[in-house]
């Protein structure tokens, strides 16, 4: 299921045509230098765009119209791919089989996700001050919840560590401290220039042809005028002392986060070998941190690890009685070095590779993963297919995980220390 | 071998599903879908909540028993552990225990026979140990603190606690340290030949596979008779009032996070019935609390909650709950809306269009979960285990009057039924103690 790629109004339009899914699936995405200034804005911009149009001028009267169109789901997007910011919205919606017509619900969400974008609720020349002040209180609330997930607490904290200085450090919804400068002004501004000097990507999955498609996006969209920004990305194998963090909260547990650097980026030639080397190390239940820091020495419920080789960073996480903190990090490191020493059974290679293997096979059922792996390489000028990714995979032997191994290093350590005793945390 | 093969088929879906019973007793469900991936659970009607108190008020087994099996069963007789086996064939292996039913599932995109036979014969051969179960003891106990962490499942199992005063949904399904540690190998064994009784089980496949597949395998692997003990049935007595009208405890948070239960005291005997009011209550909800009512952006713009606000509905036979959650500087303040809202509503009579609108918008996420095999394995189990018919729900949203919807709204909602649960930020906890 290869997608079909078509230039459209100045953009791209990536289609897999198929009619194997109930529903579709479009989405519009822009990439963006991830960078302090603007990354806030561009997480408001989203969320102050979804909050109407001019045709659905509420959140009210937005929601009834998707309602209307099948409990059509808009969802946005913020996520980090390198040091860029990726943010738009994406569709999920019944297909024409059920609600007829030549190309189902598709233009009525072309269309809707173009007005989002080009004809926002506003008052005057602005987008409207009341929508700009909303989305302001509820992104102050949403980066002061990030306490609310221990976890992902501590990853981000190591994550700052283990990059620190460069794009991929930053928050993508920013610091509390900034929200209150930005005006209604400033979010028309980030409009303007979002759409003056970025181009969006489109994907598509679903039984309309691709030409149909992308005559429907330019009926709706006006021709894109921008350049495309490139694609930036500090990929490097660390170096000096690792750095450390800690801090304290009132939990039960304590979550660990410890932070690898690589210079192998997706388009490496180990970049297969890389990602073998992870899901030997903690990328599935057959892994070496499951199986003996978990399941043998008993010290973690969870202790895992993921990659990610736009960056080249790989995060290795456990949470444990804060007491065995020193213990698990050892077990943790002590798996780490086994791997790089060439300490693979050839079980544990075989389960990694076949595990992969899975994962790759099992995009085909997920539209938007599939999204994800076309455009995010289009971006970084990878032409992989998933097949011809998974045959990379397959192809990997023990020496190439070995020398993969060569070019990662330790470089940050997070914990976050539970400080409830053990009777608070039982009771 | 020949064996009566039922069909079930959905016109409106174009799909088809088959059911067929094992010699052993064991249900098995078989729903062909051209996908990359498939998947395959094999669960027990055997959930949290099967542990009632007997009428001396002795529960049978230990809190938290139903999860620590799912756990030790992973383990093999050979000291091999099934994940590793798993993944030999690259398959994905999971489990998890619910409040009504513990499930072992994975999925595959290769070498599928060899995985289900790995499934089927790690969950019908138990071996424990008291090492082992040591062992197991301390993996548990760092899940049941990682639980006690997560703020969201405080505040959910502290609505349970409110909503119920005797019903065993009210305990965490992981149990706790303490009762964790009453468990023994010999306990394990005890539970599992009372539970593990195939015609207390199911297996349900979906994915790009064909019945004489999944019978080979089947046949090939299950044992030809199964343990048939007495079943003992709960005399539990849940009162229709609620524990605690409020429940109040401090967490990790940054402001306070909310669950307001109401209990479902009117629970059909009847599949059908309760599978119509499961429906009714889904519309219901979409109309009350969903973000295209008028409540939600009531609330909003008042900015008495956050942007994340949900209503779900739970039923089955043994217990029934409506669970509103988000986030508010004020959750009293949300629930008096609540109520008053209700009570505009029962003045006023609800929207017909509404109602038409949100019967739409149940009737396309219907569909639109026949696009995941995970998601129709789960649904079509859920479905199984509730003694309903998964395909029969599309004709009970067809058939849905807006006169039961309003009965509906009339008899649920009653303020004594209600549970509010808070989790507070540490710092106001403080301050009210002040």
């Amino acid at each position: 299921m290869q997608p079909t790629v078509l230039p459209v109004g100045g953009a791209t339009l990536f289609c897999i045509s198929t009619d194997r899914f109930k529903s579709e699936y479009f989405s519009l995405r822009f990439t963006l230098p991830l960078c302090a200034k603007t990354a806030q804005q561009n997480a408001l911009l989203t969320a102050v765009l979804g909050r109407g149009t001019e045709r659905y001028p509420t959140k009210l009267a937005l929601n009834r119209h998707l309602d209307e169109l099948y409990s059509t789901a808009i969802s946005t997007r913020n996520q980090r791919i390198g040091d860029m910011q990726s943010i738009g919205f994406s569709a999920d919606f019944l297909g024409a089989r059920y609600v007829g017509g030549e190309s189902g619900l598709l233009p009525e969400v072309i269309s809707t996700i173009a007005e989002l974008l080009y004809r926002p609720a506003r008052e005057g020349e602005l987008l409207r001050s009341d929508y700009v002040e909303s989305e302001k209180n509820n992104l102050r609330d949403a980066i002061r919840a990030s306490i609310n997930n221990p976890r992902s607490y501590a990853l981000a904290k190591c994550r700052k560590l283990l990059c620190g200085g460069e794009p991929f450090a930053l928050s993508l919804i920013g610091e509390e401290e900034t929200v209150s400068d930005i005006t209604a002004a400033t979010m028309t501004a980030r409009l303007r220039a979002l759409l003056r000097d970025a181009t969006p990507t489109f994907f598509y999955v679903g039984s309309t042809a691709p030409t149909r498609v992308a005559a429907l996006i330019t009926e709706y969209f006006p021709p894109f005028v921008g350049t495309s920004v490139p694609y930036t990305a500090i990929v490097k194998k660390g170096t000096g002392a690792p750095l450390s963090g800690e801090e304290e909260m009132p939990l039960c547990q304590g979550k660990l986060s410890i932070g690898f650097r690589t210079d192998v980026s997706l388009n490496h030639r180990l970049a297969p070998a890389m990602l073998m080397l992870n899901e030997i190390y903690g990328g599935s239940p057959a892994s070496k941190l499951f199986l003996n820091v978990r399941e043998r020495r008993s010290l973690c419920y969870h202790c895992s690890s993921s990659v990610d080789l736009y960056k080249g960073v790989l995060f290795a996480n456990a949470g444990m009685t804060p007491e065995n903190r020193g213990i698990t990090e050892e077990a943790m490191l002590e798996e780490f070095a086994a791997l790089a020493a060439g300490k693979i059974t050839d079980t544990e290679f075989e389960a990694a590779q076949r595990s992969l293997d899975h994962s790759y096979r099992q995009i085909f059922d997920n539209p938007a993963v599939l999204s994800d792996f076309y455009a995010g390489r289009a971006l970084i000028g990878n032409t992989d297919t998933v097949e011809s990714f998974r045959a990379a995979v397959g192809a990997v032997t023990k020496e190439d995980v070995i020398e993969a191994a060569e070019h990662i290093r330790k470089g940050a350590t997070f914990f976050l220390k539970g400080t409830l005793d053990k009777e608070e945390g039982e009771e | 071998m020949n064996r009566p093969i039922e069909i079930f088929t959905s016109d409106l879906l174009g799909e088809v599903y088959y059911r067929t019973v094992h010699e052993s007793g064991l249900p098995i469900y078989i729903f062909p879908k051209k996908m990359a991936t498939a998947h395959a659970l094999f669960a027990v009607n055997y959930g949290s909540v099967d542990n009632a108190p007997d009428r001396k008020g002795h529960t049978p087994f230990p809190d938290g028993i139903a999860h620590f099996l799912e756990h030790k069963l992973f383990s093999n007789e050979d000291g091999s552990d099934s994940f590793e086996r798993f993944s030999s064939f690259g398959a994905d292996a999971n489990a998890y225990t619910s409040h009504t039913r513990t499930v072992y599932l994975f999925s595959a995109t290769d070498r599928f026979d060899e995985s289900l036979a790995e499934l089927i014969d790690f969950v019908t051969h138990p071996y424990f140990t008291p090492e082992s179960v040591a062992k197991e003891q301390g993996i548990i106990g760092e899940e049941i603190r990682m639980c006690r962490d997560n703020p969201y499942d405080r505040c959910y199992y502290n609505m349970l606690e409110g909503l119920y005063q005797e019903h065993p949904v009210k305990t965490e399904i992981c149990g706790s340290i303490r009762s964790i540690a009453e468990i023994t190998d010999q306990t394990l064994y005890d539970c599992y030949r009372a539970h593990y009784r195939p015609e207390n089980m199911a297996l349900v496949v979906c994915g790009d596979v064909t019945v004489e597949q999944i019978l080979s395998v089947a046949d090939a692997h299950l044992p030809k008779s199964g343990i048939k003990p007495v079943a003992e049935e709960s005399t539990l007595q849940e009162p229709d009032g609620v524990a605690h009208s409020r429940v109040v405890t401090c967490g990790q948070v940054a402001k306070p996070i909310f669950s307001i239960g109401v209990k479902d005291v009117n629970i059909p005997a009847d599949p059908l019935e309760r599978a119509r009011r499961d429906a009714g209550m889904a519309i219901l909800s979409e109309m009350l609390f969903s973000e295209s009512g008028e409540l939600y952006n009531r609330l909003f713009d008042s900015r008495l909650i956050s942007p994340e606000f949900s209503a779900d509905f739970a039923i089955t036979k043994g217990f029934g709950f409506l669970q509103i959650s988000g986030e508010a500087d004020d959750p009293d303040a949300v629930l008096s809306q609540i109520l008053a809202y209700i009570g505009e509503q029962k003045k006023n009579g609800l929207s017909r269009e509404d109602f038409e609108r949100c019967r739409r918008v149940e009737f396309a996420e219907y569909i639109k979960g026949f696009d995941s095999p995970e998601e129709i394995a789960n649904t079509l189990l859920a479905f199984v285990f509730d003694d309903a018919e998964l395909f029969a729900y599309a004709d009970i949203l067809r058939g849905m009057e807006f006169s039961y919807i309003e009965s509906l709204f009339n008899e649920f909602f009653k303020p004594c039924r209600f549970t509010l649960s808070i989790v507070k930020p540490q710092k106001e906890i403080q301050k009210e103690g002040e």
